[in-house]
């Protein structure tokens, strides 16, 4: 899941300053969890413009954002609506905006900051787990990502701020290779670790990735 | 002589710290180093330390080499990739740096420069790792290297950062790197170091492999003593020094006194010492001219 915040409202104002008629598109997938771009939230954004003086002429939650199928069935049913438009803002994280904004030759607003691809721990609180780096190392750390959950992103770490299981960077923090040496002791695998040395593929993670699926 | 000959020849070690000027000026630090210089038996020059910006450890390096006196630059993963590094290390050579102190490197968010990109794409198990490559005459990727560095290669330890045997983990990996010496963070009481020792001679090798210098760090003040306390993780200074401090009425000389009694205390488990005065070269000078008549010039063995 992608977790998203609210952009300040002193950004926003100053997005949508420029233009006086909006079509409001939000995402039923992660923004919808994080409660940053589902109905609820397009709804009173609307409201928020509408007292603002400003002209909506329609919105819509797409299930996923950043599906270009989607995004392009909505343009074409939406096509008058958002013609009138001279924004559309979007509510989901980065993938959907791109989307929406790769169809459209209107400006495209982006409402929301993205910040991690995560868990949810329970519907108030998600935490971020994954990097997305593309060289996994999981098998060695006892299942916890060090280069997420380490704030410098250490392969072979502890570094030396480390202390009673605290990160130096943030004292409420665990230190992450403290969690996996606790673990890997109570595995008595600490002989792996003994014996890591390893040096990150950066190339694994060299943007902008693409996936192709063969078709069997 | 230079801390690889001192340590080899097994006479109790001195090093000092200085840190390159935010700037171009470093005629004052160089002029602080030069009056210490047949004293000690290195320097360390420290690299963006804290993640505060300053002029490159390379440059001071050379300045002191030019001036006969035998730096340990320091080196962090923090603000370079391994391309970085790995040219670095060679410069250090070119310009007659033998000795080097491998570092992962403090948080970028404790700096001046808190939205810089923070690299890590090494840390000091794999840097110590890489000086020993290019000492093999290769570099990361394979390749043969025209004309090879020789380093004498140093890394960090702190002893009372909890749990210990972490801390031993973390330091044998570093050994079996390639660390031929280590400095520790700061010791103000002799147990501290002691458990660790112990630790480590139970769980793996000698602790004679660890070459080890004290950390030891003058104090000015109770209040100073309060502070290092709460923010420095594993530094853990006794009620009774900060005591001493508090009802001292010359706090400056009482610390200089404790941290001498500190030194004499710690030299069964220790090879030496790593003197980070920060600035106070009143005591600085005084500590060093103490260890050189009392320790090192009856010629008593670390």
């Amino acid at each position: 899941m992608i977790g998203t915040s609210n952009k300040d409202i002193a950004t926003i104002k100053e997005l949508i300053r420029p233009y006086k008629s909006f079509f409001l598109i939000g995402c039923g997938d992660c923004a919808t969890v994080c409660k940053t771009g589902g109905e609820d939230q397009v709804k009173q954004f609307s409201g928020y413009l509408e007292k603002d003086g400003k002209k909506v002429n329609g919105w819509a939650v797409l299930e996923e954002a950043c599906d270009l199928r989607l995004a392009k069935k909505l343009f074409r049913e939406q096509e008058s609506a958002i013609n009138k438009s001279e924004a559309i803002l979007v509510f989901s994280c980065g993938s959907g905006v791109q989307t929406v904004a790769e169809i459209t030759e209107k400006k495209v607003l982006p409402m929301l900051d993205s910040l991690f691809a995560g868990g949810i721990e329970n519907l108030s609180n998600f935490r971020e787990l994954c990097s997305v780096c593309g060289d996994c190392m999981l098998d060695i750390t006892a299942g916890i990502c060090p280069v997420t959950r380490c704030p410098k992103g250490l392969v072979n770490g502890p570094c030396g701020g480390s202390n009673e299981g605290k990160c130096e960077e943030n004292t409420e923090l665990d230190c992450a290779w403290y969690l996996i040496y606790s673990r890997l002791k109570q595995r008595d695998e600490i002989g792996g670790l003994r014996k890591l040395r390893k040096i990150k593929n950066n190339r694994a993670n060299s943007k902008p990735h693409k996936i192709k699926l063969q078709k069997k | 002589m230079d801390i690889e000959e001192s340590l080899r020849k097994k006479i109790f070690t001195v090093t000092a710290e200085l840190a390159p000027v935010k700037g171009t000026d470093l005629s004052y630090v160089v002029s602080e180093a030069v009056k210490i210089k047949d004293k000690i038996h290195g320097i360390n020059i420290t690299d963006n330390q804290r993640a505060i910006m300053r002029s490159s450890p390379l440059a001071l390096s050379r300045l002191l080499v030019e001036k006969g006196i035998s730096p340990i630059c320091q080196l962090t993963c923090r603000d370079r990739n391994r391309l970085a590094l790995q040219s670095d290390l060679l410069a250090l050579s070119i310009l007659g740096v033998k000795n080097i102190l491998m570092l992962t490197g403090d948080t970028i968010s404790s700096g001046d420069h808190p939205q810089a990109k923070a690299v890590f794409d090494l840390d000091a198990i794999t840097l110590i790792a890489t000086a020993k490559t290019l000492i093999s005459g290769k570099d990361l990727a394979g390749k043969d290297l025209i004309g090879k560095p020789n380093f004498f290669i140093g890394a960090a330890v702190n002893p009372g950062a909890e749990p210990k045997e972490l801390q031993v983990l973390q330091t044998v990996r570093k050994i079996e790197a390639g660390a031929e010496f280590f400095q520790t963070q700061l010791i103000f009481d002799k147990q501290v170091l002691e458990e660790f020792i112990n630790l480590f001679e139970k769980e793996y090798i000698s602790a004679e492999k660890l070459n080890l210098l004290a950390g030891i760090f003058p104090l000015k003040s109770s209040k100073q003593a309060r502070f290092f306390n709460s923010k420095i993780p594993g530094v853990k200074i006794p009620d009774f020094i900060v005591e001493r401090l508090e009802s001292s009425a010359d706090p400056e000389s009482e610390g200089i006194e404790i941290a001498w009694e500190l030194i004499k205390s710690l030299r069964p488990f220790i090879r030496g010492v790593h003197l980070m005065t920060m600035g106070n070269n009143r005591a600085l000078e005084k500590l060093i001219d103490r260890i050189n008549l009392e320790i090192i010039k009856p010629n008593v063995s670390g």
